[in-house]
């Protein structure tokens, strides 16, 4: 994060000796971005509150401990997809998820989903993409997430 | 203002004040998504005013000539190259990769490189990928990508096919 405010701050810099007038403007232009995105960002984060809240670490843990390797997958595939879940619960979800003994193809399944597809950022996406092409790359990164998980299945076993 | 965005700003008003009030009355559930919100918007907070001004100097310092000829139509395997070598080099997840790709595009990055560029973003996040790699294993990384990549590739070119003409992409283009 340090990395990426010296670099901000070194190229505004650099933008403010060529040009103060476009340098206004190039920050005039970002922050109204920014703002024109913000309400649908703090609703899709107050959205993701009450999910991580409704299904904490534990409960994920739980169901994905229960029944065989393929329907696990599918579970796992389904909760990676709705959630969005920073870093900091993932990390160490992922840890105890492997201490218990779920299948790579699981963990597998549950992280490339997680990464690759946004049900909740839905309405975000929709905003820059419109509806059908972010339908369409979802569904896509769904069926590829599956695919990871087969390969990781077949190479590293858990389904097989 | 839009009367979508009130709304969705009075939602989080709401929030806030229930919060408020269950961080005053002590109510449990309401402390703890607070605290779940507070982790989220901090990371908005922090990182995303910075992307935003970078994608603000590439918007009045980057030609659109210069786009289209490095990730435009014409611009052949590069382009993905160059998808992929951003995707790497950019933090911030979704959340980033969003509006940067959606600036490529209007700068005249072709459809399938922009979904590449998106796709790749996601999967291939330094942070995540090197705790992944370091909890499970290499192997498992390397299968991660060799089968996804070649996949988000192939699922951009298809999308361009079939949805690059008349997508009904909304402008977000900020004139100044």
């Amino acid at each position: 994060m340090t990395v990426l405010y010296i670099t901000c701050a070194v190229l505004y810099i650099a933008s403010l000796i060529a040009d103060p007038k476009k340098t206004w403007r190039a920050a005039k232009s970002g922050i109204k971005m920014l703002l024109k995105i913000l309400p649908q960002f703090l609703v899709i984060i107050l959205v993701m509150a009450f999910v991580i809240y409704i299904f904490p670490p534990e409960k994920i843990v739980e169901l994905l401990s229960k029944s065989g390797d393929w329907v696990n997958m599918l579970v796992a595939s389904i909760i990676g997809s709705i959630i969005v879940i920073p870093g900091f619960i993932v990390y160490p979800l992922a840890g105890i998820l492997k201490d218990i003994g779920v299948g790579y193809a699981v963990l597998a399944s549950f992280t490339t989903t997680l990464m690759l597809v946004g049900v909740l950022t839905y309405p975000l996406e929709k905003q820059y993409y419109g509806a059908k092409l972010t339908i369409v790359r979802n569904v896509a990164s769904y069926f590829i997430a599956l695919a990871v998980s087969i390969v990781v299945g077949l190479l590293m076993g858990g389904l097989f | 203002m839009k009367k979508r965005d009130i709304i969705l700003l009075s939602v989080t008003a709401t929030f806030l004040i229930f919060a408020l009030v269950s961080v005053i009355i002590g109510f449990e559930p309401g402390k703890s998504l607070l605290k779940n919100f507070w982790e989220y918007i901090k990371f908005v907070l922090t990182i995303m005013p910075a992307v935003f001004l970078l994608i603000g100097l590439f918007n009045v310092w980057v030609k659109k000539e210069t786009v289209i000829k490095h990730m435009g139509h014409n611009s052949g395997i590069k382009g993905y190259v160059l998808a992929f070598i951003l995707a790497f080099a950019v933090v911030g997840g979704l959340f980033a990769a969003l509006p940067i790709s959606k600036q490529l595009y209007d700068k005249g990055s072709r459809l399938s490189v922009v979904m590449t560029y998106l796709g790749a973003s996601c999967v291939c996040r330094v942070p995540m990928t090197l705790f992944e790699a370091s909890l499970l294993g290499w192997e498992f990384t390397a299968i991660r990508f060799l089968v996804s990549l070649p996949l988000i590739v192939l699922s951009s070119i298809f999308m361009e096919k079939f949805f690059g003409k008349n997508s009904g992409i909304p402008e977000t283009v900020v004139n100044t």
